[in-house]
């Protein structure tokens, strides 16, 4: 067949120039992620990065003076999110291979496809710690928040409120069973149609505890468009950056909406 | 020509949990995310919200940080740019235009700027070393958050022309990122 633009790396050069200064129509992120996959060396934020490089290298020769109260909530803000309980943690993996991705997609999809009812993750007592983070997971779904649910049809269950405005969102689950984070560690994946490129997501890697059940903060490190599945695999410590086990579609729960 | 010198990256070690890194990481980059910050905001106390927001983007996004694509001052930036142009999105609004002067004040290489300057020692080499057209073209849309019409629009060139530019702007400035001599 031929193609109905030509595989033009200045092509792709042209479309990354674009997304990095503006956006892209659908058709043209379609057409990116097909070019991307023809040269996949080529970063997909390699220009963006570029305009990021400029724009703070052509800052005014001098900086903005930091107040001290802005200070003063730079840090309580740092404080407060690395003080967070079980927060999943931003760990030092790139994005996944794109080669990686058709049989993860699949596997997910398959999956999911088994039927996702509207299961209600039964309420359960959350440890003193985590009720700040209830508390915000239910003002998230009071104000609008999607739900993705697990189908109740395995041990571990679950649910994800997400919001696509703030791009943040908290899952929690229950009858998952402990971990020793020494030995391995669980590693949330979000499987996004509306990005340009479709390999899952990473969500970053969690522990949970003897209980059973978690509550977890979901800041995805890309920007998601409309995620349709969030899906958890066991990972060793830290983290991977490919899931050899999500290709083999050995999750421990997946949540769909 | 000036080379990037060498500055401890500390994304990596805020990734693995080293919390005297976060603190030198404010040290470091509060006064670059505040400059980008106070081109997009128009009122102090909304640009200070942003800041806050940014580094807590930057918390999360703390290990995606690749020391070899890029300075770790760009990454940064790109933490900053990307929630300042969701938060404009979101709020329907577009960022007010940050006049730039025509002759960047940055671009010489011993201009005295942030601890960062040397790691974008070479960027600002390559934006000193560029046609004025292209440069000017280029951080319009960077800097002012323009589209490329609406910069063919206010400059009067041909569509086509402002793309190409722009294009080859940052061309150049990767290919210095990566270590080439454009």
């Amino acid at each position: 067949m031929t193609p109905l633009y030509p595989r033009s790396i200045d092509r792709l050069y042209d479309l990354l120039a674009q997304q990095a200064t503006e956006t892209l129509s659908p058709s043209e992120e379609i057409e990116l992620n097909e070019l991307l996959a023809t040269w996949p060396h080529i970063e997909a934020d390699a220009m963006e990065l570029a305009a990021s490089a400029a724009l703070a290298a052509s800052l005014p020769a001098k900086p903005e003076s930091v107040s001290t109260a802005l200070r003063q909530r730079l840090d309580a803000g740092a404080a407060a999110f690395f003080d967070e309980p079980d927060p999943v943690r931003p760990k030092e993996t790139r994005r996944p291979s794109r080669l990686a991705t058709a049989g993860w997609l699949v596997a997910a999809c398959l999956l999911i496809a088994t039927g996702v009812l509207g299961w209600k993750l039964a309420e359960s007592t959350r440890p003193t710690q985590t009720e700040s983070l209830a508390t915000q997971r239910e003002r998230l779904l009071a104000s609008g928040g999607k739900t993705f649910r697990s189908d109740g049809k395995g041990r571990v269950t679950g649910d994800v409120v997400w919001d696509a405005a703030s791009q943040s969102g908290f899952m929690q689950l229950a009858g998952i069973p402990a971990n020793d984070p020494n030995r391995l560690q669980y590693q949330l994946w979000i499987v996004d149609p509306g990005r340009p490129h479709k390999e899952p997501v990473d969500g970053g890697v969690f522990d949970v505890g003897p209980d059973g059940t978690a509550l977890v903060p979901i800041r995805p490190a890309l920007t998601l468009k409309s995620p349709s599945l969030f899906a958890i695999t066991e990972e060793p410590p830290g983290g991977v950056v490919v899931s050899e086990r999500g290709q083999r579609g050995e999750f421990v729960v997946v949540m769909g909406n | 020509m000036p080379t990037a010198v060498e500055v401890e990256p500390l994304l990596p070690r805020i990734a693995r949990g080293d919390r005297a890194a976060v603190a030198a990481c404010l040290d470091r980059y509060a006064p670059l995310v505040q400059s980008i910050a106070n081109g997009w905001a128009g009122l102090r106390t909304e640009a200070e919200d942003a800041v806050q927001e940014i580094f807590i983007e930057l918390w999360t996004h703390a290990g995606r940080y690749d020391p070899h694509q890029a300075p770790e001052a760009a990454f940064v930036a790109m933490i900053a740019r990307r929630k300042l142009i969701a938060r404009y999105r979101k709020a329907k609004s577009k960022p007010p235009s940050a006049t730039l002067p025509d002759e960047l004040a940055c671009c010489t290489a011993d201009s005295p700027q942030f601890e960062i300057d040397d790691e974008l020692a070479p960027v600002r080499r390559v934006l000193a070393e560029m046609p004025d057209d292209q440069r000017r073209l280029m951080m319009m849309a960077i800097s002012e958050g323009r589209t490329h019409t609406e910069i063919a629009g206010a400059t009067g060139l041909p569509l086509g022309t402002v793309k190409t530019h722009i294009r080859r702007g940052l061309l150049a400035v990767r290919e210095r990122l990566n270590g080439g001599a454009s």
